[in-house]
């Protein structure tokens, strides 16, 4: 746990002291404060010409299904593109320069790098995603009206979210020495679980209900609406498992005496 | 004490170390030479659990390392290949990372680490990021992350790769200063490297140890007892008949300088004739300028273990073919 820790702390310095990571996180939020606006301004054109026009029924707006949904929809596709390039270098890196073999050589288990390393990729995720708490507070401040319980399901599922393409990411990053090889496996297999769903809905029930079940973005859409389902739990707690386990085999695959 | 015995190591067909078997003692410094490829780096990451050997035993103080990996490995202070370091770091919070995850904890952290970086002499650039010293003070300071926490055995590789001359006498100090009550395994391609730093060489080709043991043995063993090399002044032709007449000498070989010529003398038992060609050359009238047993260099003793080594291989390989 120690050993763990000390990876964790390591790291996170590592990429607190890295411009690219500050280049990243401001990308991530100009890019979701402009959706959040769009989706601001589009509501309040919409319930303004509602609230012109007599005569048009109103289909009963709501603050937070209106905005919120979509919004924490499209942060979950902008982590898409921006998580690869933060995990990225976790193993990568390491193996390039050379620290990868002296770190596999203190007495501490695989396990325990593989820990350190995701807990710093998925906390740096968080730290990105934080600041969109303050545009829904700022709304909320100039007089929109949120429901509590969905904001934080939908960042308790954005959580989850980023906790998987972590996961993921590290799998991507410990197979290669190459930083852009990492992140384009990433990316290309974190667009091919969001596409899945979107096949389903061309086919009949059962593929496309397994096909459902695959696609990450599927279980996440849930917690943007404030709903949360067992079984998206056990999809993300799944998910992460099993690709951090894969990575622990990968790590540990250099012991297998051939 | 570590004890190697019958060490094979291959990656698919190809066969990195081949039953490789030798002894390190406590206190020792043990230098691994050979070429590139020779499977110096491939002995060391076994020697660290970096991955285990295909077969064969390692028992360090007693304990075997396929069952006590984490255990072994908190004895061993490891230097990789090219010294890699976090460029984003500075050397004291690399150390400090180091002696961590080695288990230090607490205030124990402080203390190894200004210790490690006092011994390596970084102090004084210890709070500079890594990407900003020069290769000297990077060596240094990866060396210091080996020697954190104190590790019973160090095993350096390449330690003085890429650095330059004065450098390399700085590091070769530092690795010697550092020795004590240590057992330090290093390995080069350097020659003058291990003789400079260690008491005994191995010596690695094709994953094979050709050669173990100390360098005035190997001198000993792979020097031609049999061998006079003479510095003689005179006209060479008569040197070389008045030479052949001595009773034991068998060849004569020689190489024409300026003042005078160097001969080198095959004889069937150097310590008789030696006497015999000092006191008939003075009787004939030519000045002896030096006459002794040629010292091998290590130069000498590395080519001649690798040709016999090769030879044998050979030997071998005809010996199959013709079965």
């Amino acid at each position: 746990m120690n050993a763990a820790f000390s990876i964790f702390r390591k790291d996170l310095a590592i990429y607190l002291k890295s411009y690219p990571a500050y280049l990243a996180a401001a990308i991530f939020l100009a890019i979701a404060g402009y959706f959040f606006y769009w989706e601001l301004n589009y509501f309040s054109v919409v319930s303004y010409r509602l609230a012109s026009s007599p005569h048009l029924t109103n289909p009963g707006l709501n603050l937070t299904e209106s905005i919120l949904s979509t919004f924490f929809m499209n942060i979950g596709v902008l982590l898409l593109l921006i998580l690869p390039l933060i995990s990225m270098r976790a193993f990568a890196e390491e193996r390039k320069m050379g620290t990868l073999e002296a770190l596999l050589t203190y007495p501490v288990s695989d396990a325990a790098v593989l820990v350190g390393k995701f807990v710093s990729v998925w906390l740096i995720g968080l730290l990105m995603i934080a600041p969109t708490f303050l545009f829904i507070s700022l709304a909320q401040f100039f007089g929109g009206v949120f429901d509590w319980r969905v904001i934080l399901t939908a960042y308790g599922g954005l959580m989850l979210l980023s906790g998987a393409f972590s996961a993921l990411g590290l799998l991507t990053s410990a197979v290669t020495e190459s930083q852009l090889v990492s992140a384009m496996l990433s990316f290309g297999f974190l667009v091919l679980l969001w596409m899945i769903g979107w096949g389903a809905e061309l086919l009949n029930h059962s593929p496309a209900a397994f096909l459902h079940g695959l696609s990450i973005f599927e279980h996440y859409r849930n917690f943007t609406k404030g709903i949360v389902h067992i079984c998206d739990i056990v999809y993300f707690i799944f998910f992460i498992s099993f690709f951090l386990l894969i990575t622990k085999e990968w790590l540990g695959a250099r012991r297998w005496v051939r | 004490m570590i004890k190697v015995e019958n060490l094979s190591k291959a990656f698919g067909p190809v066969k990195a170390l081949d039953s490789i078997s030798f002894q390190v003692e406590r206190g020792e410094i043990v230098g691994i030479l050979g070429p590139n490829g020779a499977g110096k780096t491939t002995l060391m990451r076994i020697l660290t659990g970096f991955f285990p050997p295909t077969t064969g035993s390692i028992l360090i103080d007693g304990l075997d390392l396929s069952k006590n990996l984490r255990k072994i490995q908190a004895m061993i202070g490891y230097l990789p290949e090219s010294a890699p370091l976090y460029k984003e770091m500075t050397p004291e919070e690399i150390v400090a990372f180091s002696a961590r995850m080695k288990g230090s904890a607490g205030r124990n952290v402080k203390k190894d680490v200004e210790r490690a970086l006092e011994a390596c002499g970084v102090g004084s650039v210890k709070n500079r990021l890594i990407s900003t010293l020069s290769k000297g003070f990077r060596q240094r300071t990866a060396i210091a992350t080996a020697l954190v926490g104190s590790p019973k055995i160090l095993i350096l590789d390449e330690p003085t790769s890429g650095l330059d001359p004065e450098q390399i006498v700085e590091i070769r100090d530092l690795i010697r200063n550092l020795s004590g009550e240590r057992t330090v395994i290093l390995s080069t391609h350097i020659l003058h490297e291990v003789a400079h730093l260690t008491e005994r060489i191995l010596i690695l080709q094709n994953g094979r140890l050709v050669a173990s043991d100390r360098l005035e043995n190997l001198q000993e063993a792979f020097g031609s007892g049999f061998e006079i090399s003479a510095s003689i002044i005179g006209p060479t032709e008569k040197i070389v008949e008045l030479l052949l007449q001595i009773p034991g000498v068998l060849e004569v070989e020689f190489t024409e300088r300026e003042n005078s010529s160097e001969y080198l003398i095959k004889t069937e038992e150097p310590d008789s004739v030696r006497a015999e060609i000092s006191r008939r050359l003075v009787e004939a009238g030519f000045e002896l300028v030096e006459l002794k047993k040629p010292e091998l260099t290590l130069e000498d003793i590395y080519l001649k273990s690798v040709r016999k080594n090769a030879a044998h291989r050979s030997a071998r390989a005809q010996k199959f073919a013709s079965v």
